[in-house]
């Protein structure tokens, strides 16, 4: 068991009102779109996303041990109807 | 004339949660009759970098270029942002100032400091990710069913748009589990404004052009609300300005020369007054089935007087966004109703 810094990045669209991206049960802390979180790497791990603001915005997620991609998520986007948005995600390192 | 006041009173510009918040696409006619929630912090493509993690935005609309440095964004327990604006006048005509606009710095060189924040209930993730394998195969089922090929199924991610697209009975049930609808949304937010303006006047006794510098500054505050189980928005805004304007522009006679001639100026006569706002308001947005609503009601602390503005929005543009409607407004110095079209950018309770 190893544990390595998972670096996230994420892309909401302009008028996403406010986001939120946690690992199992443990909020990523966000600064500019950008945070990072520690992680074992002999487990699968659980990305969680909490989006909210007016129907289609949205917001895609990348996750990255250095220059290696281990979890991309497309655009997720506020449903239509509804001001609640969000989704999960299993991953591996 | 009593159109003023009246269009000074609709076009209060919240900044609210969309509002000082998140940014949208620049406008090339920013009419403040036509300027929603959030359309005062506007962003353009003209420029957008980031560098340091630090986004700068540069933008021109017709009447002033701004920069930008922000959001600074914080995703933590509650969601922040920041930004620093500074702002110039394009063309600077000294007494162009938009008649009835809310903006009395529209012609001074300022910096804006504008913070938001939205504070909201999150639902620890742990039961939904016990739950996500059971998610996954009934969006599968569910695209598949709507003639989604196998591939195309199991490569859909397990968020709330394909939920509701592919297994819509499960749409409240997925929601309840990020979120906890229970308790209120709330955001509030502050702007803090300075800035620099330069007059140029006519000296009543001397007939001297004359340059006076003035200092404009103001602030605003306000307060959202989405109660628990509703998706409709009450908003709460004041606003103060310590804005100038020209005075009253006139022709003088200068004194006739020995050959006769006498040599007439134009311009504002004395020094700029003053243009002090004070602006309370509380608006209201709720979409109606595929209508939405938008009323305000807007109480000139200066000018004592209150006016009501209900844009009913049902127009939409090819992409299916809110854009156009009727604006009804009446107000308590002319006492005059008005009807009329109204276009925006789009409408949803966060814009």
């Amino acid at each position: 068991m190893t544990i390595v810094s998972v670096d996230f990045t994420v892309s909401p669209s302009t008028n996403l009102q406010s986001f939120w991206i946690a690992v199992d049960d443990k909020d990523v802390q966000l600064r500019n779109n950008f945070g990072s979180i520690p992680l074992d790497d002999s487990k699968s791990h659980c990305l969680v996303w909490w989006l909210m603001g007016n129907p289609g915005e949205n917001m895609a997620i990348q996750g990255r041990v250095g220059s290696r991609v281990v979890v991309n998520i497309p655009p997720s986007a506020v449903p239509v109807g509804d001001i609640y948005g969000g989704g999960l995600q299993s991953f591996n390192i | 004339m009593k159109l003023t006041t009246f269009a000074v009173l609709l076009c209060i510009c919240f900044s609210g949660p969309g509002l000082a918040g998140q940014a949208e696409p620049q406008k090339p006619l920013p009419s403040t009759l036509l300027t929603g929630i959030g359309e005062a912090n506007q962003r353009s493509p003209m420029a957008d970098t980031e560098a340091s993690r630090i986004i700068l935005q540069a933008s021109q609309d017709t009447s002033k270029a701004t920069i930008k440095l922000g959001p600074e964004t914080f995703s933590n327990k509650n969601f922040s942002n920041f930004t620093l604006t500074a702002s110039a006048p394009v063309s600077k005509a000294s007494d162009t100032t938009l008649m009835g606009g809310t903006d009395g710095f529209a012609n001074a060189f300022t910096l804006q400091l504008s913070f938001s924040q939205f504070v909201v209930h999150r639902r620890d993730p742990e039961e939904i990710i016990s739950r996500l394998d059971e998610f996954k195969k009934k969006i599968e089922a569910g695209a598949i069913s709507k003639g989604k090929s196998e591939a195309e199924a199991k490569a859909l991610v397990v968020g709330a748009d394909n939920i509701h697209d592919y297994d819509p009975a499960d749409a409240v049930t997925f929601r309840e589990l990020l979120w906890d609808t229970e308790s209120s949304i709330n955001v509030w937010g502050f702007g803090l404004t300075g800035g620099h303006q330069s007059f140029s006047y006519l000296s009543q006794g001397s007939f001297a052009s004359m340059t006076a510098n003035k200092v404009p500054y103001g602030g605003n505050v306000y307060w959202g609300i989405i109660p628990s189980h509703t998706m409709e928005l009450f908003n709460f805004s004041y606003e103060y300005q310590k804005a100038f304007l020209d005075s009253k522009t006139t022709a003088i006679v200068g004194p006739t020369t020995a050959s006769g001639i006498s040599v007439t100026k134009t311009g504002p006569l004395g020094l700029p007054v003053d243009n002090d706002k004070e602006l309370g308001a509380l608006e209201f947005r709720r979409m109606f089935g595929s209508i939405g609503i938008d009323p305000k009601v807007s109480y000139d602390f200066k000018g004592k007087v209150w006016a009501v503005d209900i844009p009913i929005m049902f127009l939409r543009d090819s992409k299916g966004n809110l854009t156009g409607g009727l604006d009804l407004a009446l107000d308590d110095k002319s006492h005059q109703f008005t009807a009329g079209l109204i276009i925006r950018s789009g409408f949803g309770i966060f814009k």
